[in-house]
This record gives structure tokens, C-alpha cells and sequence, in this order.
């Protein structure tokens, strides 16, 4: 599982590199989301653009991340492609989330 | 008439769930209409990582699992074997959707059979003596 992570305009930009989240990874991918957010900024940006597939444990992960965040920061996500979007649909997780089209519209927005 | 398109056993083992997920998706390569691998790969992906998690946990490399799925008219049809232990009740979970509270209360799981129910169609579950059955079709969106 390849994360890595980046500051910008007071911005915590987490970039998954691969291009699943899937149950072979969730839990790892929780564990490093844990680390690299532990400190930082309010607002953090998971950014997906480099992701095409999602299963429901990697939906469960991303989910775990924004609540280990807690209450006073927040996770949203950005670059969805449409396999990783309709996922978020289906499960109505696109509500919970601030989805952006991509980083950089994350970042002006 | 309907074309096998993909048959391949599967190691009771994430990472072997994800090979074929990924074969699966070569395999649609070209046939794609609509979206249907897409929702194919969830779905096989949620009944695959189901059967590893529960019908298969702790069975180690005993664990067989065997998919095949054929090109049927403009859809898919599905049909996975296990030599897991039996689905709870004899059937498939309720396939509802989660609700969705505050934060602290969002759900982590849960969401697997609930996809299964929204994107597969005819989901049909059999117990054979010492093996799992369970076939669906994806169809073409309209």
C-alpha cells in the first residue's frame, strides 16, 4: 500500500498510489492513514484520482479514516473515478462526504 | 447462447480474490456495454471477499473457491462455488443498505451485500452437501 502525503495552503493532501482499495489492503491502509494524519492540519484531502476500483472493506477503511479524524477535522475526498464514485453512491457515502471533482478544485473550493 | 468467458479457481486469500478480479476485468475487456464490468467486478468482489471472510475463515489453503461466468444474450451470468461452511439460516443476508447516522456512529461494514443486492439480479443460493452455490446475472443497464 503506497501513501503519500503533502501540505499545501494549510492543506493536508494524502495521495493513495495504487489502484485498489480492496480487502487485501483496508486494514493496512486504515493503519498508514492513521499515522500520516495523526498530526496536521484541520482539513485533509484524500486524493483518489489514481484509484479505479474500491470494494466495501476499502469503503469501510476511508470511512474508519475520516472517523479517527474525529470531530474537529475533517476528511474530503477528490478525483473519483466512476468505478470508486458509484460505489460511494450506491452506499449513499457521497453525502457524508465533500467530493471533489479533483485536487485542484479541492484545494480552490 | 451463452459463452463461458471466465473460469478460474480461486486461493482462499485476498490477494488471490484480487488476481482474479483483475482477470476478470481483462476478460471484459472489448464487451464492455454500459458500465457492466464495473458493477460485475463489485459484485464478484463482495461475494469473493464474503466467502473468504466467513464461509472460508481459518480453512487456509483447504479453501477452494471456483467462478465461472458467462456471456449470456447482454448480460452476464455467475456462478460461484465454496467448500466453506453454509451461508447463516441457509440463506442470503438481507441486502439492505446501512443507515448513515452521525460521524461517530457511520458505519464501517456492511455495505457488501447491499451492493450485491442493488447491481445483481436472480441472486439464487444453494447448499449442495458439502459446497456453497451461488449464481447471478448482471444485465445491462438501461
Amino acid at each position: 500500500m503506497e501513501l503519500s502525503k503533502r501540505e499545501l495552503d494549510g492543506v493536508l493532501i494524502v495521495t493513495v498510489n495504487e489502484s485498489r482499495i480492496d480487502s487485501a489492503v483496508a486494514i493496512r491502509f486504515k493503519d498508514m492513514m492513521r499515522q500520516l494524519t495523526e498530526n496536521g492540519p484541520e482539513r485533509v484531502v484524500l486524493d483518489l484520482a489514481h484509484v479505479d476500483f474500491i470494494d466495501s472493506s476499502g469503503l469501510g477503511a476511508i470511512v474508519g479514516a475520516m472517523k479517527l479524524l474525529g470531530a474537529d477535522r475533517r476528511l474530503d475526498l477528490s478525483g473519483l473515478r466512476d468505478n470508486v464514485a458509484k460505489v460511494f453512491t450506491l452506499t449513499r457515502m457521497d453525502r457524508v462526504f465533500r467530493i471533489h471533482m479533483s485536487l485542484s478544485d479541492a484545494l480552490g473550493g | 447462447m451463452a459463452e463461458l468467458i471466465f473460469d478460474t479457481d480461486v486461493d482462499n486469500d485476498p490477494h488471490d480474490v484480487r488476481r482474479a478480479l483483475i482477470d476478470f476485468r481483462a476478460t471484459m475487456r472489448g464487451r464492455d456495454r454500459g458500465g457492466l464490468t464495473g458493477s460485475a467486478e463489485t459484485v464478484l468482489a463482495e461475494v469473493l471477499n464474503n466467502i473468504v471472510e466467513h464461509a472460508l475463515a481459518g480453512r487456509g489453503q483447504d479453501g477452494a473457491i471456483h467462478v465461472r461466468c458467462h456471456l449470456e444474450g447482454a448480460g452476464l451470468c455467475f456462478e460461484v462455488v465454496d467448500n466453506g461452511i453454509p451461508l447463516p439460516g441457509g440463506e442470503c443476508p438481507a441486502r439492505t443498505m446501512p443507515e448513515l447516522g452521525k460521524l461517530e456512529d457511520l458505519p464501517e461494514g456492511g455495505f457488501g451485500w447491499a451492493l450485491v443486492g442493488i447491481l445483481a439480479s436472480d441472486l439464487e443460493y444453494q447448499r449442495d452437501r458439502h459446497e456453497n452455490r451461488l449464481r447471478f446475472r448482471l444485465l445491462v443497464p438501461d
